[in-house]
């Protein structure tokens, strides 16, 4: 039994315990929820024919958005990682960009102009658009973890690139496509606005037109159950497919740049064919809005759009740092104990991370009206279900700060005489708050992009500009959509960035939408 | 004369701006293992990244076995070379058994089994094929290295600080499994290497790489008796530098004069540095001699005597065991010099 002074502090165990009861407890409740309409309804609702097209439909889109996406990404990351591509570190960037663009504002983008395309072929386009940055980061990282000696040593076996390509590249990159498509799918499974715009009905749209139109919470929240168990299945199968590290180095000599195959004339394909991606994913968004704004007529007064920004802005910045604060201990525990609860909880909340936005929206709209109703449909619970949803962004990266931190240092602090409390404070604090402070801008912009739980949980007239955006998309009013999609676009472009430049293969989902 | 194996000329290399390769020149005798050594940055790795066909020059030619591989006009691709490398980090295959990588550069066939279990066998790894890289230590991944570079049966084989990633306490053992590898398998190698001990043991030969041309090439023993610079003096082993001065056939130096035929390079200087290696020093206790010893300093393989000489100048000399055992500081000793290894440039 290990002394209690050397074990985790009972203060962090604390808030880790209420963070990690953040993440479980809706999802408790949504199967109460639905539970509560007995076995008999829950089977009425899972074997009705319309759920089973339902499930085929919601799977299929995202598989086929998966599989688009994958062998898209694939390519481009291959072409910018390894082949003599001109300006690769440009098209790196031009790739992964359209994580800039919220997948409803690109879906909107193309029903503003060819109202036609709103079926499951363009929510298929549009996504395939959205997917394709994460499955390029993903490979993009396998290919550069992959040792370029390696190549250099099969070479020197006889071997040429196309079979060093053949042989070498793809048997080690393989399962890295093969679990980039499940995340692709994964989000395609989660995505609420592009579906909801295309008007094709899968799980997230069923689910609130379920939630809204019947007075019987529990179909929506079978459903919701049911979606959830797709996902699992995803987030399942997704370190299966991954395996165990099929890549390694001996030791840790420096890296050569891999060398990279001559394309030859196909240089220019490449060029034409990465320009025509760039220009639909995030050229045509950027245009069409920037065209609908210019040709005015839009009815959106400044006063809305400044109330709206300042809304976005508050909540933002109020669901980061909470997030930040609540998920902090956890991040601690997680790195330095490795003790049963300090893994269990880490799992859950990356778990409950993984399910779709609507789903944990509705999740506390059921905890908000048995459970918390002085705060149902106040701000309290926006900020509660944000931070929910947003905690395992900060989780990865504040546990990686600390993970990084020498643990000698925090012994060092505490033999000379300090408090635990104060080593914290001032030997480990300080070594994360740059991570921290990313922590905060990725979840304030995360928040300002967040949809479901804002349609599902926010206060009767108030709002932010996700939520302006879909009132007017709902209406069909370009012009005044066009200055809350470019607004968004313009939030999201720094975290795209910072993704292309740090990305290794970890970006979230959520960070797009 | 036999067609060397290797034959490197007039090589130039630079990375941007940097000179890195300023014309060497090299060759290697069919089944021969020439170590090339250099400090970090003196374009070693450079070299032989250079003759495997990784990296074009930007001046010279390599040849082998008398076929131009590169020069300004001709560039043979590194799978058409018939050159085995073994990278610092082994770089196996991580998705392909230890069989898979033995087996890689071989065509499929019924004997390729035959010769992968060969190799193995060669580098007394016999009966791992089936493990997968990971499960190896340092050493073994290295070893299953060699084997896959040698299982094609290359014209040379290409060994770039293979023990570098590897314990200190294991780099000997590993140093002399992969020499005795390369000799059974009659192979052609250069390997290139940062470390002296490594090149003595392993190579036939030695070439010493220093401002981006290759300085000396001998035995090891030429390069510890004869060095043509300081730093292969130094790095070939333990060397004390004396002040000298040429005087009609001899040198002269604190610590007496050495006749010229004794020592073993000579640049022809009228003065400068004279090299002196243990094995030179002679000392024998003699009472009333100006000599007085400091301190006695015990080594593995000799001592490090200090010495006050008649001027007051202390002096620390390399010296054997066996004629200073019984040396106490403050004993008096005459020292001489039976030779030197080289006299060269201040």
């Amino acid at each position: 039994m290990q002394p209690r002074a050397l074990g985790a502090p009972r203060s962090a165990l604390a808030v880790a315990l209420g963070a990690t009861a953040l993440a479980v407890v809706p999802l408790l409740y949504l199967a109460v929820q639905a539970g509560v309409a007995g076995w008999d309804r829950v089977t009425e609702v899972l074997l009705s024919s319309d759920v089973a097209v339902l499930a085929l439909r919601s799977v299929g889109l995202a598989l086929v958005v998966g599989v688009l996406a994958g062998a898209v990404g694939t390519t481009t990351a291959w072409l910018v990682e390894r082949s003599d591509l001109p300006a690769p570190a440009l098209w790196h960037v031009l790739v992964v960009l359209p994580l800039a663009v919220p997948s409803y504002v690109a879906a909107y983008a193309w029903v503003s102009w060819w109202p036609a395309v709103a079926s499951l072929g363009g929510a298929v386009l549009v996504l395939t658009f959205t997917t394709v940055p994460l499955v390029h980061l993903y490979v993009t990282a396998v290919l550069r973890t992959l040792d370029p000696a390696q190549d250099e040593v099969a070479r020197s076996l006889g071997k040429g690139p196309a079979a060093v390509l053949v042989q070498l590249t793809v048997p080690q990159v393989r399962r890295g496509v093969a679990a980039g498509v499940l995340l692709a799918s994964l989000y395609v499974l989660a995505d609420f606005g592009a579906v909801a715009i295309m008007r094709v009905p899968v799980f997230t749209w069923v689910i609130l037109g379920a939630y809204r139109s019947s007075f019987d919470p529990s179909r929506a929240a079978v459903l919701a159950c049911a979606l959830v168990a797709v996902s699992l299945v995803f987030v399942l199968a997704e370190p299966l497919v991954r395996g165990r590290a099929t890549t390694s180095r001996v030791g840790r000599g420096v890296a050569r740049s891999a060398s990279r195959v001559p394309l030859g004339r196909g240089r220019w394909v490449a060029v034409a064919g990465l320009g025509l991606l760039a220009a639909a994913s995030v050229g045509f968004p950027v245009v069409t809005y920037l065209w609908w704004w210019s040709r005015g007529g839009s009815e959106v007064d400044a006063g809305e759009f400044v109330g709206a920004l300042v809304t976005t802005l508050v909540l933002g910045a109020t669901v980061a740092v909470a997030t930040v604060v609540v998920t902090l201990p956890l991040a601690w525990l997680a790195a330095r104990f490795r003790s049963v609860f300090a893994v269990g909880a880490e799992r859950a909340v990356m778990l409950a991370h993984s399910l779709p936005g609507i789903v944990v929206a509705l999740s506390f709209v059921y905890v908000g009206v048995r459970a918390l109703q002085p705060i149902y449909q106040r701000w309290p619970i926006v900020v509660l279900a944000e931070v929910a949803l947003t905690m395992s962004l900060a989780l990865g990266a504040l546990r990686g700060a600390f993970e990084q931190q020498p643990e000698v240092l925090t012994d060092v602090g505490r033999s000379t005489g300090r408090r635990r409390g104060a080593v914290f404070l001032r030997v480990t604090l300080p070594a994360v708050l740059p991570a921290a402070a990313a922590s905060v801008a990725v979840v304030a912009l995360t928040t300002a992009k967040e949809l479901p739980t804002l349609l599902l949980l926010r206060p009767a007239g108030t709002d932010t500009l996700a939520t302006r955006l879909w009132a007017w998309a709902g209406v069909s009013d370009d012009a005044s959509v066009a200055p809350y999609a470019l607004a968004l676009m313009a939030f999201s472009v720094a975290p795209a960035l910072v993704a292309a430049r740090w990305g290794r293969g970890t970006v979230d989902r959520r960070e797009v939408v | 004369m036999t067609t060397p194996r290797l034959d490197v000329r007039g090589v130039e290399h630079s990375y941007g701006t940097q000179q890195v390769l300023r014309g060497v020149d090299l060759s290697v005798e069919p089944g021969e293992v020439l170590a090339l050594m250099g400090e970090s940055g003196s374009g070693k790795t450079t070299l032989g990244r250079i003759v495997a066909g990784f990296e074009a020059p930007a001046a010279g030619s390599v040849a082998l076995d008398g076929e131009v591989v590169a020069d300004g006009r001709t560039f043979v691709a590194p799978e058409s070379r018939h050159v085995g490398v073994v990278p610092q980090e082994g770089a196996l295959f991580p998705h392909l058994s230890v069989a898979g990588n033995v087996a890689f550069g071989l065509p499929r066939g019924p004997a390729r089994s035959a010769r992968v279990e060969e190799c193995l066998e060669l580098v007394g790894l016999g009966g791992f094929g089936e493990r997968r890289p990971h499960e190896l230590s340092g050493g073994q991944q290295q070893r299953v290295a060699l084997a896959r570079a040698l299982a094609p049966s290359p014209r040379l084989v290409v060994l770039d600080e293979p023990f570098s990633a590897l314990d200190a306490s294991l780099r000997a053992e590993v140093g002399e499994q992969v020499a005795a590898a390369l000799s059974a398998a009659g192979a052609t190698a250069l390997l290139i290497t940062h470390d002296a001990g490594e090149a003595f043991r392993s190579a036939d030969r030695v070439a010493v790489l220093a401002g981006g041309r290759v300085v000396q090439t001998g035995r090891p023993v030429d390069l510890y008796d004869r060095p043509r610079t300081a730093e292969v003096a130094a790095a070939a082993g333990w060397v004390l530098k004396l002040p000298a001065r040429r005087e009609g056939g001899a040198l002269s130096t604190p610590l007496g004069p050495v006749g010229l035929e004794q020592v073993g390079y000579d640049s022809g200087v009228e003065q400068g540095d004279l090299l002196v290696r243990p094995g030179h020093v002679v000392v024998e206790p003699a009472d009333g001699a100006a000599v007085e010893v400091v301190s006695v300093r015990s080594f593995t393989e000799h001592v490090g005597l200090r010495v006050r000489l008649a001027d007051g100048a202390e002096l620390v000399v390399p010296a054997p065991r066996r004629s200073t055992t019984d040396l106490r500081p403050g004993d008096r000793v005459e020292v001489r010099l039976a030779g030197a290894a080289a006299f060269l440039a201040g």
